[in-house]
């Protein structure tokens, strides 16, 4: 039974982990053009969005995408979701029994595949709703969740956060965990 | 089988830690990675050679000159001499709305130009502070003050009695400022009569004007008092510093007190006075409420009234520029017809104060000091030595006028080391803080009053020259050379560094009640036949777009630019209505107009903005 203890704390570690992605960068995004030669930023947070909106919207409406800032109704729970994460891996750190961490871990692999088809699914958004008044027409497009392209005038640099890490890596912690555990009979 | 489990665990757990560990790292790299995208060129960096500077790459100094009957002031970077700002100060810019907005137009006080001369910038301890810039109007007696976080205009003031106000020192901890007349007038008789009093009564009725400015720490400019001096035409003025902080001298011409013919009739003698004020007695007479009398709401002092307060010393015909050494125990003045500069001593002017040693008494029984008493040496610099600056390596320089050239020598040792010829007549020249107790050297200006065939021929009316001279070495080298309008009197170098220019106005921290911060709060409001209208301008439209009003409105309109990008002003110009404002981001500007015409007035973007900068416009119908 001494064995449980490092799988309590490899738990623990992934309660730490999921507790930092709620407060660190899930997300981020670069525009660089010759007049931006600063960049323009655009940083996703658990509960906001930060950067240069000011500036990205002003340029947006252009071609009439959505106005970007953190009216959207998932920064009022995604950091919760995060905690409740960490809340079901310091259940198993309790509670290191097997069937208790297939469950939760389960639950925590369905929650991240959801949290990770909403974000697509809004980069998805705004590259296909467009105000149909705006001056400029483009075509419908989906933002590279990890990539490094050209936009127009602007060298786009995509990359998940740390935070996005923090979370793969709290899960791959859980898989450890479970199997780790002996088989209940 | 337990004893596995209990490896495998460990193991797992060391696995699991590194992988943790390493995820981190990796992490970090990506999320900073994904921070700022190193762009890969057009990143500006700083030069701090005197080599040319390229496209692409800052200058590392700043030069602030004074615009002369500009009423500007021109900003250059210094090695490359680009001119980088025009500041209006004394004079309405139809580019930019200055003195036409009622704020600006207030400050300017109906006066269309000004004739700025000195500049000077502000200090600690001696040391050029980066915060304000102020400069002179000879032409309307005034002093302006140029914030140096947004390089525009903050306040003007006035200076009543003083009549030709060309000169301006500070001092090195900026608590005062010091002005004086290069013209002497009469007091104030009244209403009826202004301050007339004729020309034959001169002598008696005709007074010089020294000026006491204080400054508050937020920069706001006070006058505290001003001085009653011979009616002689005072010229330039040099506060002390270090040893002597808490003077200040001005050299004076026209000792004859001539009035007509000045030319001949002012250099009949063979020498001239500068005056020497200790401003620190003269400022405690006026705390404790001992000035003489008010005149035109200025407290006056009379220093033929109270001895110890200024004195007289002799210096060469028809001087110029009084200057004070770093250490602020030289003062230099040199006569513009005396191929001479004269060095005297501060420690010896002390000494000759406290032992009465006076050769006699000049106007109003103001004691006159021993030339030769208080003289250190006499320095052979060239023809129609004019001004001297300082650099950090115990050098001054001299600009002669009548030799189109810049002479160097040494302090200390009093020798001329070396001299360098410009193009030409050079009338000030400016040393990177060459006026300050720190200067930086590195870099002069000499600022040429005449430029012939130095730039392509654009008609009779010539650019002046501004000549960059390189004086880090043991030689001068004439670097390059700039033309500006007529015509810079003096220059402020200072490095890149010390300035701290912002780049936007921060929307929503004015704290301009009609400043608006959102598009949103758009709107025209009516009052009677008062129209006022928060305006929003951002890319690439006004809002509102469509102003209607009726002929004999009174408009007013406050105009946010709701941009934060740095560089994307707005402009707003009205057709046929005389309008125009620039507004930088996040500023707000008042245009006021009554709408008199009838008829549609597109009203539209006059600052390039982007590709649909053009289509950035709006209509002004005024309903007959």
């Amino acid at each position: 039974m001494q064995g449980r203890w490092s799988v309590r704390s490899l738990a623990l570690l992934a309660t730490i982990c999921y507790l930092g992605a709620a407060f660190t960068k899930l997300w981020g995004m670069v525009l660089t053009s010759t007049f931006y030669y600063q960049g323009l930023h655009l940083n996703v947070f658990a509960n906001e969005v930060t950067g240069d909106l000011h500036e990205l919207n002003i340029l947006n409406h252009y071609i009439g995408m959505l106005t970007i800032g953190d009216n959207m109704p998932e920064f009022h729970y995604i950091r919760w979701v995060l905690i409740l994460l960490a809340l079901t891996s310091i259940a198993v750190a309790l509670w290191p029994r097997r069937r208790v961490a297939g469950l939760l871990t389960g639950l925590e692999a369905a929650v991240l595949v959801l949290l990770g088809a909403d974000f697509y699914w809004r980069l998805y958004e705004y590259g296909h709703v467009f105000d149909l008044s705006a001056p400029m027409k483009v075509q419908p497009f989906t933002p590279q969740i990890w990539g490094n392209y050209q936009l127009a005038n602007f060298h786009v640099v995509t990359a998940p956060g740390l935070g996005s890490f923090l979370l793969v890596m709290a899960f791959f912690l859980m898989l450890l965990v479970l199997v780790s555990l002996p088989k209940e009979s | 089988m337990d004893g596995l489990r209990k490896t495998m665990s460990k193991v797992t757990a060391i696995v699991a830690v590194i992988a943790a560990l390493l995820g981190l790292v990796v992490g970090k790299f990506l999320w900073g990675a994904s921070n700022p995208a190193t762009p890969t060129a057009a990143q500006p960096t700083t030069l701090s050679s005197t080599d040319a500077v390229a496209p692409g790459q800052l200058d590392s100094y700043y030069a602030f000159l004074s615009g002369g009957q500009s009423g500007d002031v021109y900003v250059y970077g210094v090695p490359s001499m680009r001119l980088i700002k025009t500041i209006p100060v004394f004079t309405p810019d139809p580019r930019s709305g200055y003195g036409f907005t009622p704020d600006t137009k207030a400050m300017l006080g109906g006066y269309t130009w000004g004739d700025d001369h000195h500049p000077v910038m502000s200090q600690t301890n001696g040391t050029y502070d980066g915060r304000w810039l102020f400069v002179n109007d000879k032409a309307n007696n005034r002093v302006g003050e140029v914030d140096l976080k947004t390089f525009e205009t903050k306040q003007i003031l006035n200076l009543p009695n003083e009549i030709g106000t060309h000169s301006l020192t500070i001092t090195p901890d900026s608590k005062y400022l010091f002005t004086a007349s290069e013209y002497s007038a009469p007091l104030n008789n009244g209403p009826a009569q202004g301050n007339y009093a004729p020309l034959n009564a001169y002598s008696e009725k005709y007074f010089g004007i020294l000026s006491s400015i204080g400054l508050g720490s937020d920069g706001k400019m006070n006058l505290n008092w001003e001085m009653l001096t011979a009616p002689y035409d005072y010229d330039l003025a040099a506060a002390g510093k270090a040893v002597s902080d808490g003077w200040v001298f001005v050299s004076s011409y026209n000792s004859e007190e001539a009035t007509t013919d000045t030319e001949v009739n002012s250099t009949k003698n063979s020498r001239d006075y500068v005056l020497v004020v200790n401003y620190v007695e003269a400022q405690k007479l006026v705390d404790a409420g001992q000035y003489d009398f008010v005149n035109n709401g200025v407290k006056m002092i009379d220093p033929r009234k109270h001895p110890g307060l200024a004195y007289l010393i002799p210096c060469g015909k028809n001087p110029h520029g009084v200057d004070v050494s770093p250490n602020g125990q030289w003062v230099v003045a040199s006569g513009k017809l005396d191929p001479i500069v004269t060095v005297y001593d501060f420690n010896k002017i002390k000494a000759a104060i406290e032992k009465k040693d006076f050769q006699g008494t000049g106007w109003g029984n103001l004691p006159v000091l021993n030339y030769n008493d208080v003289m250190t040496a006499e320095i052979q610099v060239g023809l129609g030595p004019l001004h001297t600056q300082f650099d950090d390596k115990g050098y001054a320089y001299t600009s002669l006028f009548v030799e189109s050239a810049v002479t160097k020598w040494q302090l200390g040792t009093w020798k001329v080391v070396e001299k360098i010829p410009v193009n030409y007549n050079v009338g000030h020249i400016a040393v990177a803080g060459g006026d300050s107790e720190h200067p930086y050297g590195q870099f002069l200006i000499a600022l040429d009053k005449m430029s012939q065939n130095r730039f392509l021929p654009v008609g009779p009316g010539y650019p002046v020259n501004e000549q960059l001279i390189d004086i880090s070495g043991s030689s001068m080298k004439l670097l390059r050379e700039a033309p500006a309008n007529r015509e810079p009197h003096y220059a402020v170098i200072v490095p890149a560094n010390v300035i701290k220019a912002e780049n936007v106005y921060p929307v929503g921290k004015s704290g301009n009640p009609n400043a608006i911060t959102a598009e949103n709060q758009a709107k025209v409001v009516r009052n009677g036949n008062q129209v006022t209208v928060y305006m929003a301008a951002i890319r690439s439209h006004f809002t509102p777009d469509q102003l209607t009003v009726k002929q004999g409105d009174k408009v007013t309109i406050y105009l946010t630019n709701l941009e934060q990008q740095p560089n994307i002003t707005h402009g707003f110009a009205v057709s046929d209505y005389n309008i125009n404002v620039a507004v930088d981001p996040g500023q707000t500007k008042v245009v006021q107009f009554t709408a008199d015409k009838p008829g549609v007035f597109p009203f539209y973007c006059t600052d390039f903005c982007s590709a649909l900068h053009e289509e950035m416009m709006g209509y002004l119908t005024v309903q007959p």
